[in-house]
C-alpha cells in the first residue's frame, strides 16, 4: 500500500563532515506550507514553524534554470515516492558528491534552515499578526514595547522618584505628580523675566510690546499693538519737551474740556495757531467764550477777556538808587545815541530824541521821556512810569517841573521870560533822583 | 494526493503552493484580474500569500470554475496554473502571472 505524503518526513543533513549530522533535521511533509523561487539557482520550502506561529524556511541550491523541473520531481516524489524519508540534502554534494546524496536531480547544497522572523529569545517564538489584535484577557509582558522604534521596557508609577529616560512611560498619577512638581516649582516662586522669559510681554498681558525705548523717551498708547515710543516728546531731568530742535514741526502743548481749548505752542509757518503770526513766533492761543486769567497768589492780576482785551492791575514801586532804573512805559525808538542814563529827552520833528529844556518852548513841548541807556532803539526811552534819575530834583512830594537845565527837572517852576512851566513828575526820595515820571500834557509859557 | 499549484514568472520567480491551503479566488474591479489568496507561506496570523494573474476580461467565473474542478477531479499531483517560461497556462483565458514571489 503506497505511503500517504503527510506520513513522509523530508530529511536534510548540513554537516559537510563525513560521517557527522550535526544541524540535521526532519520535517514532516504534512507540515509543508510551499516552495518558493527567487533566484534562478535556488529554491525556498517552508514548513510550519516549530511553535507553530510563523515559518521555517529551508533553502536549498538547484540547477540554475531548472526550477520547474525540481517542483515537478519533489511533488511525485512526496506522492508517489516509495521511501517515508525523502532525503533532501544529506550533506553539501558540491563538496563530497560521493559520501553525500539526495533524491533528487537537480539538488547542489543545502542551506541551514531559518524560522523566519524568530526574535532569537530562548523559549520564545515571534507572533506576526497582519490584523488588528483584540485581546479579551490581560496582557503580560515580559520584554520590551516597540513603538517607533523607541523601545518601552517600564511604567514610572506615582510612588517612585521620576527618571528622565526614553525608555519609559507614565502613569497618570505619576504623570499628575509630574505636572504638579513642575507648576510649583516655575509658577510658585517668582519667576525670572530676564532668564526665564524670552521674547516681549504684550500689551494685553500688561507689557509694553516694545524691546528697547530709547533714552527719556514717553510711551503713549495705541489700542492692542504694541505702545509708541513719541519721538517728539520727552522728560529730562525736571525739562518736558515737545518736540526737538532738529525737527522742522509746530511743537505745541493743548489743554481743553468741553468748552474751551488753549494752545500753548511755537509757530511753524505763517498763521499758524493765530492769523499774523510767524515761523518761530511763541503763541498763547485759547478758543471759547470765556476769559484767560492771570492769578498771583490765588489774586486776579491780569486778564484777556472775550473780546481779546487785555486788562491788568501794574503795580509800582520805588525804584532803586541806581540811575535808569524804572519800571513803567517804555518805547524804543528815535534812533539817538550817546545819550545820558536818567536825563529826559524832548521827541524833536525829525524823529530824534534832544536834551530837554524849559528855555524855550521848541525843546519842551511835546514827547518827553527818560533815557534809560545810551542808544534809544536799543536802552529804551521811559514814558511814565516809576525812574531814578541821574540827578537830585527836590525833596519827597515835591512837584517837578521840567527844568531850563537841559535834561533835568526841578522842584522850583521855571520863572524867566519865555520860560516853560511844564510839570513832569512828583519826587519820591530826597537824595537819590527817584520820581514819578508824568509829564502834563499842557504847559504854560512865562511872559516876565 | 498531496496537490499543489505551479506559478512561474521567469526561473527566478517561481512558487509551489498547496491546493489545500487555497483560501479564494477573486476577480479585480476591472473584471480583467484573478487574485488566488493562500494560507501564509510565513504562517503570519491574519495574512495571506497571493498571486495575482491576468485573465481575459470578463472571463473570470470560466478560470475559477476550471482551477476548483481540476483540484478536485484532476489527476495530477502538478497543476501548472502559470508558466511563463514556457508559455503555458492551465486555461486559455489565463495571459499573465504578475508576479510569482510571494515571501
Amino acid at each position: 500500500m503506497a505511503l500517504s505524503p503527510d506520513e513522509k518526513f523530508i530529511y536534510v543533513n548540513p554537516d559537510t563532515g563525513a560521517g557527522q549530522f550535526r544541524l540535521s533535521k526532519y520535517y514532516p511533509v504534512r507540515y509543508l506550507r510551499g516552495l518558493e523561487c527567487t533566484t534562478a539557482g535556488a529554491a525556498k520550502l517552508y514548513f510550519r514553524g516549530p511553535l507553530d506561529t510563523n515559518s521555517t524556511q529551508v533553502t536549498i541550491s538547484i540547477t540554475s534554470g531548472y526550477i520547474k523541473e525540481f517542483f515537478i520531481e519533489f511533488l511525485d516524489e512526496i506522492n508517489f515516492g516509495e521511501n517515508s524519508v525523502i532525503v533532501l540534502s544529506d550533506r553539501n554534494i558540491a563538496v563530497d558528491a560521493t559520501t553525500g546524496g539526495t533524491d533528487f536531480q537537480h539538488v547542489n547544497a543545502y542551506s541551514a534552515a531559518l524560522t523566519t522572523s524568530d526574535s532569537l529569545t530562548a523559549g520564545f517564538e515571534d507572533v506576526q499578526i497582519t490584523e488588528d489584535l483584540d485581546i479579551g484577557g490581560d496582557t503580560v509582558m515580559s520584554g520590551s514595547l516597540t513603538l517607533d522604534s523607541v523601545a518601552l521596557s517600564a511604567v514610572q508609577t506615582s510612588a517612585e522618584s521620576f527618571v528622565d529616560n526614553d525608555t519609559s512611560v507614565m502613569t497618570s498619577a505619576a504623570i499628575d505628580d509630574r505636572i504638579n512638581t513642575a507648576v510649583a516649582t516655575t509658577v510658585g516662586s517668582a519667576v525670572d523675566l530676564t532668564s526665564e522669559v524670552s521674547g516681549t510681554l504684550p500689551v494685553a498681558n500688561g507689557g509694553t510690546g516694545l524691546t528697547t525705548v530709547a533714552a527719556n523717551t514717553i510711551l503713549t498708547g495705541n489700542n492692542t499693538a504694541a505702545l509708541t515710543a513719541e519721538a517728539n516728546l520727552s522728560f529730562t531731568n525736571n525739562r518736558l519737551t515737545v518736540g526737538d530742535n532738529g525737527e522742522d514741526i509746530q511743537p505745541y502743548l493743548r489743554i481743553m474740556n468741553d468748552e474751551n481749548s488753549l494752545e500753548l505752542g511755537i509757530s511753524n509757518a505763517a498763521d499758524d495757531f493765530v492769523t499774523g503770526s510767524a515761523d518761530g513766533d511763541i503763541v498763547f492761543n485759547s478758543f471759547g467764550d470765556h476769559n484767560i486769567l492771570f492769578g498771583q497768589n490765588d489774586v486776579l492780576a491780569a486778564k484777556i477777556d472775550t473780546d481779546g482785551d487785555f486788562n491788568l492791575n501794574r503795580k509800582f514801586t520805588v525804584t532803586g538808587d541806581t540811575d535808569g532804573t524804572y519800571e513803567g512805559d517804555v518805547v524804543y525808538f528815535g534812533g539817538t545815541t550817546s545819550m545820558t542814563v536818567g536825563r529826559i529827552y524832548h521827541y524833536k520833528s525829525d524823529g530824534t530824541w534832544e536834551g530837554a529844556d524849559a528855555d524855550a518852548v521848541a525843546t519842551s513841548d511835546g514827547l518827553l521821556a527818560v533815557a534809560l541807556g545810551a542808544a534809544s532803539d536799543t536802552n529804551g526811552m521811559l514814558l511814565r512810569g516809576m525812574v531814578t534819575l541821574d540827578h537830585d530834583p527836590g525833596a519827597v512830594g515835591d512837584v517837578l517841573y521840567l527844568s531850563t537845565t537841559i535834561g533835568q527837572a526841578t522842584a522850583t517852576a521855571p520863572s524867566g521870560n519865555n520860560d516853560i512851566v511844564r510839570v513832569i513828575g512828583y519826587c519820591l526820595d530826597a537824595s537819590n533822583g527817584q520820581i514819578w515820571f508824568n509829564p502834563d500834557n499842557t504847559f504854560v509859557e512865562v511872559t516876565a | 494526493m498531496k496537490k499543489m499549484l505551479f506559478f512561474a514568472n521567469s526561473t527566478s520567480d517561481a512558487a509551489l503552493l498547496l491546493a489545500e491551503d487555497l483560501i479564494d479566488m477573486a476577480i479585480d474591479s476591472d473584471d480583467d484580474a484573478l487574485t488566488l489568496s493562500f494560507k501564509d507561506l510565513n504562517g503570519k496570523l491574519g495574512a495571506t500569500t497571493s498571486i495575482a494573474l491576468t485573465i481575459t476580461s470578463k472571463s473570470g467565473k470560466e478560470v475559477m470554475n476550471a482551477i476548483s474542478e481540476e483540484i478536485t477531479f484532476g489527476e495530477d499531483a502538478m497543476i501548472v496554473i502559470a508558466d511563463e517560461i514556457n508559455s503555458i497556462f492551465f486555461h486559455d483565458d489565463i495571459t499573465a502571472v504578475t508576479n510569482a514571489i510571494v515571501v
